[in-house]
């Protein structure tokens, strides 16, 4: 039974019970947003996937200390500008500009020229590694927290798919084209979603410098990759 | 209609002004009851801007009123809040006469009568705080940024000899103003209005953002992206200055007004919602941010520009814009700033998050507290879901900033129910006790003392500036009744 505000000591902190609450329905709105943009069912800026992807965080970093906190915002920070790079591929940031542009040409990762295709593959690469560490930190145990970091996974999984390989369903009716495509978005997604969470267990051993020092690459390749894409477009 | 909502703040002040004479207990009473039928009266102006009514210089169809509305409701809502029970009548009286301040300032279709009434606002405001600790620097921050504008458009007034530029403010005006128009935001973190957090006084901080926010959608409007790149990159400094040297209450509630003030300059046609978000936010940390004791995830989220609130609209339509004229440059120079902006609101957006994280595990507020305030901070959370959910209300938010509004609004409220069904059911099951106990908290840090300017020499010059721009403003009257301009 919580205890009710009134009938809290003055210095007392808020029962964890209710900020437990407010975090787990953060977590929660964070995986709807996102996934509702991401799923195709609302149109919009890749902005609003990061939104979601921070209202996750946020449910996160509550459950954590101040250090962990940081570690877990600049991983929010890295990921979103590892979006970016895939918006900036097609200079749109629309999520249906950029399915647009993959269904015509190709996914991101895979449309040349090199420069701008390793640009892609480093921004990709950013977003697994920014997942790996957020994913890490130490919120919860046993299957809640398991099935949590799960979801969060196939959500940081479908931010990468959409952004870098493209759309799941293409234009008309045709079943073989229709399961050759979601089969291929939905393997899109896994092929970041598994090694995303599997390796947040490796690195939930790690040590705190370990994970600054993958932020700090994650950053830095998601940086090249931009510079790289300034360079050539 | 008009007069009601434009004087009826100075009609409740004089309400209190003849309650002062009524004993303690009902004066408590008294100011409760005036501060409620304030927010009333606020609101009512804020909805009722859709009108087309005017009354001599003012007028109400136009997004500074919404803005002017509700700033003044956030004023009476922490003149409620604040009071608790010193009953402080004089006080509300004077917040009030700011209040029709910022309402004549706001619907003001000319610009001399509104820095009149935005001048007689700064007065009542400097008035209400003149009997708190830190008065001399609230003075120096009210007085040096009126004296800041009101050059401004003085020095603008005689290069182009016209009373509003069309483009606004050009040449280095422009940069007194800009400077004038941050720190009367209170862009500067523990500085002036930030030393008032949790007392009564706070009220006057809204009345100041609002009032920097309606001249910045006026003489200040203008598409400046190397000053959103400073914005943004002083509002990175002040999240890690919150995170790691000082408590985050302390200098946290800075954060939302350079954000907000960033989309501003990056987007000028967002400033009405930018502004009313940087009010619900500092209204928000004006109810005890800097408190020892101040844990509340809804005054978090309104602070930190999460998702689902206004702020996170504005932050959205910024990154946007940024974006789009990244991508559109023609030449380096115009696309380094506007790439810097692009990275840098997903970073802020990042930080935001963080810093909500921090200030939602702040220990909870004192016995006898707990109740008024978390209340009031529930409000504020939803007027900026409100607004968040209906950002259109807002007119000029750029359509494309999180997609069409119906299928938004839908996913919003999609998104509201699933957090509350999974709060519901971690509360339910005790899930969140097991793994955030109390021994989890880290210990809280000691406030640590931010010296203050010297009392006398501030106000000192704070009254010079007063004098200075006051005499300014009323020249600036008798030349504009000399042409027939009013």
């Amino acid at each position: 039974m919580a205890t009710s505000a009134a009938a809290r000591p003055p210095s007392a902190p808020p029962p964890a019970a209710e900020l437990g609450a407010v975090a787990v329905g953060a977590q929660a709105a964070g995986v709807v947003l996102a996934g509702g943009y991401l799923l195709g069912l609302v149109q919009g800026p890749v902005i609003a996937v990061v939104g979601g992807l921070a209202l996750i965080a946020f449910g996160r970093a509550v459950f954590l200390d101040r250090a962990w906190a940081a570690v877990t915002g600049v991983a929010i920070a890295v990921l979103a500008g590892a979006l970016g790079v895939g918006a900036l591929r097609w200079d749109a940031i629309e999520l249906r500009a950029l399915r647009g542009a993959q269904a015509v040409l190709g996914p991101t990762v895979l449309v040349g020229p090199i420069r701008v295709s390793v640009a892609a593959w480093l921004g990709l690469a950013a977003i697994v590694i920014a997942g790996v560490v957020l994913l890490s930190a130490p919120v919860g145990k046993g299957r809640p927290a398991l099935a949590a970091r799960a979801l969060e996974g196939i959500v940081i999984g479908l931010a990468a798919a959409t952004v870098f390989w493209g759309p799941a369903i293409p234009d008309g009716l045709e079943l073989g084209a229709t399961a050759a495509a979601v089969g291929g978005w939905a393997l899109a997604t896994g092929a970041v979603a598994v090694p995303v969470v599997g390796l947040s267990f490796v690195a939930a051993k790690a040590p705190m410098a370990l994970r600054w020092a993958l932020l700090v690459l994650a950053g830095a390749l998601a940086a090249t990759g931009a510079a790289l894409l300034g360079s050539v477009l | 209609m008009i007069p009601t909502l434009l004087l009826g703040h100075a009609g409740l002040a004089l309400v209190l002004l003849i309650g002062g004479l009524v004993p303690r207990a009902n004066r408590v009473l008294l100011v409760r009851v005036v501060a409620g039928l304030g927010v009333v009266l606020g609101a009512t102006l804020a909805v009722a801007s859709g009108r087309t009514e005017t009354w001599r210089t003012a007028q109400l169809d136009s997004e500074h009123a919404v803005l002017a509305g509700v700033t003044i409701a956030c004023a009476w809502l922490l003149i409620a809040a604040l009071d608790r029970d010193h009953g402080r009548w004089d006080v509300a009286a004077l917040i009030g006469v700011g209040c029709t301040g910022i309402a004549l300032m706001g619907t003001n279709r000319w610009l001399v009568p509104g820095l009149m009434f935005s001048f007689v606002a700064s007065f009542a405001i400097a008035a209400a705080v003149s009997t708190f600790q830190h008065r001399g620097e609230v003075w120096l921050q009210i007085f040096a940024t009126g004296a800041a504008i009101v050059g401004a458009i003085l020095v603008d007034w005689q290069n182009t000899e016209s009373w509003v530029s069309p483009g606004g403010i050009e040449g280095w005006a422009f940069w007194l103003l800009a400077g004038g128009v941050a720190v009367r935001a209170g862009a500067l973190p523990v500085f002036g209005m930030w030393r008032l957090c949790g007392c009564s006084a706070a009220a006057g901080a809204p009345l100041l953002v609002g009032s920097a926010f309606i001249v910045l959608g006026g003489p200040g409007s203008r598409t400046e992206p190397w000053l959103t790149v400073g914005l943004l990159a002083a509002s990175a400094v002040v999240i890690a200055w919150a995170l790691f040297v000082k408590r985050e209450g302390d200098v946290a509630g800075s954060w939302p007004v350079l954000v907000a003030l960033a989309v501003s300059f990056a987007a000028p046609g967002a400033v009405f919602g930018a502004g009313i978000a940087a009010v619900l936010a500092v209204s928000a940390a004006g109810t005890g941010l800097h408190d020892r004791y101040a844990g509340d995830p809804a005054r978090a989220f309104v602070v930190a520009f999460a998702p689902l609130t206004i702020g996170f609209s504005v932050l959205a339509a910024g990154a946007t814009v940024a974006f789009e004229r990244a991508t559109g440059a023609t030449t380096d120079a115009e696309s380094i700033p506007w790439t810097a902006a692009a990275a840098l609101f997903p970073v802020a957006l990042a930080a935001g998050l963080t810093l909500a994280s921090r200030l939602s595990r702040g220990a909870g507020a004192a016995r006898g507290r707990a109740g008024v305030t978390a209340l009031t901070t529930l409000a504020l959370f939803l007027a900026a879901a409100g607004f968040g959910l209906f950002p259109d209300t807002l007119g000029q938010l750029p359509a494309s900033a999180l997609g069409p509004q119906r299928s938004v609004l839908v996913l919003q409220l999609v998104a509201l129910a699933a957090a509350i069904a999974a709060g519901i059911l971690t509360f339910r099951t005790g899930y969140a006790t097991q793994h955030l106990s109390r021994a989890s908290y880290e210990p809280v840090r000691e406030h640590v003392a931010i010296r203050t300017l010297p009392a006398w020499p501030a106000a000192a010059l704070a009254s010079l500036l007063a004098f200075g721009g006051a005499a300014t403003v009323g020249w600036l009257t008798i030349e504009g009744l000399r042409v027939g301009f009013l």
